[in-house]
């Protein structure tokens, strides 16, 4: 059979799977490297954190009720060496599931909470490392000066809540998000830097259509990045 | 799209729990592609979901390339009913189907379960149905877990394990039965050094080999189902050894901790590995049968006597299965005088010739008279010879349940598989049947359910969640052709319907014969 005979064999409904994968796509090696993923039916716990060469490896904690939120993904700047620069993501089908203290909970999720009700992941010291790519796998102890890197080093944070208006036949259907995608960004808090972006698959081969709005402090130089890399899929060009 | 329409050959699609696992499940043929004499033509199509394309070359006919394309399609719910394949009524993490265009429905030519750790103690099971009807529709099935993993808990280390090889044991009978591959793939894990030390891994599998071995046999596969006959089978089969060789090292290592049982066997004899594996792969490939002498679920009663271990059952559900029942089916290590006098008067143990002090060892001695399991305790079923004697204590417990299944009970001609579950938890917004219990009983449905020689099978339901009116919907999974899910039932229902002959419910005291 013929490759578009394949790719026209498409699902009945696009749902937040479609929405994360698109982002783990996106953001990928080696401009970004992967420290978490959690998809649709996916309980994946494995937390991973590069430094220096090597791969580290930890067990994340659980949900925290109403306290934290696991991000769907969570990607590491591999052009970031002085500090780790973590890129948190939320995918939802729907904008209104946009909750304002979203991106604060995803924070906690690395940093627990400030009552201590919930500890975050860089509370808990890594237990293995391999060097990249694939060494074998060495155990830490106490007494590394490793041990409890990640609690000493600096972290920044930036945060994604990304979201889908579905199958279009048009892409002026994703341009009608940019008012929202604009007010949404102008209203979150200048600690949290966010991209807000929507997400659309041309019909009839499922292409991705995004548009897409920063926050007042999302760094400039990774605005960029994040512009470049969207660059095929953006329906309108400097939205911002 | 790069280069046009150049995929003229084989379409497969790759659908599972999410487009992640989908992805990297093409990743990981695409990785250990060259390795088996592949050609990576690379990802095709729209950067989220590209089609990953392959080029072959049969060695017979050198000429003749032939290509194909893996495409993910994401979840199962977000595929219209027609549209998405079923192997069961469980989904696993992948199934992957050949298509032969656009319209087609598509037709499982493999599937797989991935086990990122290794699920707790009574979880260890929990896929095992899955497992089960992939061979029974007569699809190979890989199920991929680590080799070692730790429980961890707020940065805390609870536990540390190995995979349970009761799964292995299944898979090896399931193999025997249905002449389908299905396969374990130990993977390396992090945890690896520290259960080396702990003696809960060996030296032997140590998980490195695991993803090309898994890649090696998904090729296999995909070659086999592509028309590539003579270059798959060498692959399938030289796969197929190494696969199975680290099953056997594995349940050869944990056979005193997971299936006591089967302590000296010649199944797991390491002189005879190597027949062992031919015998497997005969079987799977030409439908040769099993020498006798690796036969090991046949569970002849005599051997159940000889190599049994008495029943012990842990258990925290307040109950009247736990408060009157399982003390006395099982002897704690250390029991008291009285406990011993109790637990001989139950099962007719005439206690005159021994000293009360220190008799444990000589009332175990009478195997035939006290309930038996596969492996030392804690464990999850019993094997009854002393039917009459458990029919009794059933009856004492339950003094409601029908006297015609007291009768049956008492009447069976032993030995009498007793399994004891829960079968409800309470879940995320109330009670729901549970996934542990229920890959138990389609575990043992697998593993002793098919011998011939239990002609009663009892499983007791001891959950207080068990709703009013259960056996509507255990009547409902007996019965084809019926919206089983609308009469009440659900997949445990479905699983005891498979293995019981009776059910028994402590909650409501009553009990049905199937």
């Amino acid at each position: 059979m013929k490759l578009e005979d394949l790719l026209l064999v498409q699902p009945g409904k696009i749902s937040e799977d479609h929405v994360v994968n698109f982002l783990a796509m996106l953001f990928t090696e080696p401009d970004w490297l992967r420290v978490y993923y959690n998809p649709p039916s996916g309980s994946w716990k494995a937390v991973n954190l590069y430094r220096k060469g090597y791969l580290y490896s930890q067990v994340g904690p659980k949900r925290g009720v109403r306290l934290i939120k696991r991000p769907d993904l969570a990607v590491q700047d591999a052009r970031q060496s002085s500090l780790v620069r973590l890129f948190l993501m939320e995918a939802k089908v729907d904008r209104s599931d946009w909750e304002a203290d979203l991106p604060e909970k995803m924070r906690a999720y690395f940093e627990g909470t400030a009552d201590g009700k919930a500890t975050g992941l860089r509370n808990t010291p890594f237990f293995h490392k391999r060097s990249l790519p694939g060494g074998p796998w060495e155990c830490l102890k106490e007494t590394d000066s490793d041990y409890n890197w990640f609690k000493d080093t600096k972290v920044e944070y930036l945060f994604c809540f990304a979201y889908t208006v579905g199958k279009v036949s048009a892409d002026s259907e994703v341009s009608k998000e940019i008012p929202w995608l604009t007010e949404a960004a102008n209203g979150v808090s200048d600690s949290c830097p966010s991209l807000f972006l929507c997400i659309s698959w041309k019909e009839p081969i499922p292409d991705p259509r995004v548009a897409y709005a920063f926050s007042r402090t999302f760094p400039e130089a990774i605005a960029g990045r994040v512009k470049s890399a969207l660059a095929s899929y953006t329906v309108k060009s400097d939205l911002q | 799209l790069k280069g046009g329409s150049i995929l003229e050959g084989a379409g497969f699609l790759v659908f599972g729990d999410n487009l992640d696992e989908c992805q990297n499940f093409c990743r990981l043929v695409r990785k250990f592609s060259k390795s088996y004499g592949l050609r990576d033509l690379g990802p095709n199509g729209p950067t989220d979901r590209p089609v990953y394309m392959f080029a072959a070359t049969e060695s017979s006919t050198r000429d003749q390339e032939v290509r194909f394309g893996l495409y993910p399609c994401g979840r199962y719910e977000d595929w219209q009913k027609g549209r998405r394949p079923y192997i069961g009524h469980e989904d696993p993490d992948i199934i992957v189907c050949r298509i032969d265009s656009g319209k087609d429905v598509p037709k499982p030519v493999f599937a797989a379960e991935f086990n990122s750790s290794i699920p707790a103690g009574n979880n260890a099971w929990q896929r095992f149905p899955r497992i089960a009807q992939a061979a029974e529709k007569g699809i190979p099935f890989l199920y991929v877990v680590p080799v070692c993993d730790a429980e961890v808990k707020d940065g805390n280390i609870r536990s540390l394990r190995h995979p349970n090889s009761i799964i292995q044991i299944g898979q090896m009978i399931l193999m025997e039965k249905w002449k389908t591959m299905s396969l374990t793939i130990f993977l390396e894990s992090p945890w690896y050094a520290e259960g080396l030390a702990r003696g809960l891994a060996t030296r032997e599998v140590n998980g490195k080999e695991g993803e090309m071995v898994f890649a090696g046999l998904v090729i296999a596969e995909l070659l086999r189902s592509a028309g590539f006959a003579g270059d798959a089978e060498l692959l399938m089969e030289k796969s197929f050894r190494t696969a199975l060789n680290e099953m056997l090292e594995q349940m050869a290592a944990f056979v005193e901790t997971d299936f006591a049982l089967l302590k000296g066997h010649g199944v797991l004899d390491a002189t005879s590995r190597r027949s062992v594996i031919d015998a497997w792969w005969s079987r799977i490939k030409t439908s040769q049968s099993i020498p006798p002498r690796f036969d090991f679920w046949d569970w002849q009663p005599t051997r159940l006597l000889k190599a049994g271990i008495p029943f012990g059952k842990t258990m925290s559900t307040e109950c009247k299965y736990d408060s009157r029942m399982n003390p006395l089916m099982t002897l704690r290590s250390k029991p008291s005088p009285s406990e011993i006098r109790e637990f001989c008067k139950t099962w007719s143990i005439e206690l005159d010739s021994y000293e009360v002090r220190g008799v444990r060892d000589e009332v175990l001695k009478k195997a035939e008279s006290i309930p038996l399991s596969y492996k030392h305790p804690p464990n999850e079923l019993g094997f009854i010879f002393n039917t009459k004697d458990f029919a009794r204590l059933v009856n004492s417990v339950y003094p409601d349940l029908p006297s015609s299944i007291v009768d049956r009970i008492s009447k069976a001609k032993p030995p009498l598989l007793f399994l004891p579950i829960a079968g409800y938890v309470m879940d995320t917004g109330g009670p729901a049947f549970s996934r542990p219990d229920k890959g138990l009983v389609g575990l043992v449905t697998t593993v002793f359910g098919r011998s011939p020689h239990f002609n009663e099978r009892v499983v007791l339901l001891y959950s207080e969640l068990v709703p009013e009116g259960w056996q509507t919907g255990l009547h409902a999974a007996t019965t084809s052709g019926k919206d089983w899910k609308e009469a009440g039932s659900n997949n445990l229902w479905r699983e005891l319907a498979s293995l019981a002959t009776i059910v028994v419910c402590d909650v409501h005291g009553d009990g049905v014969a199937l």
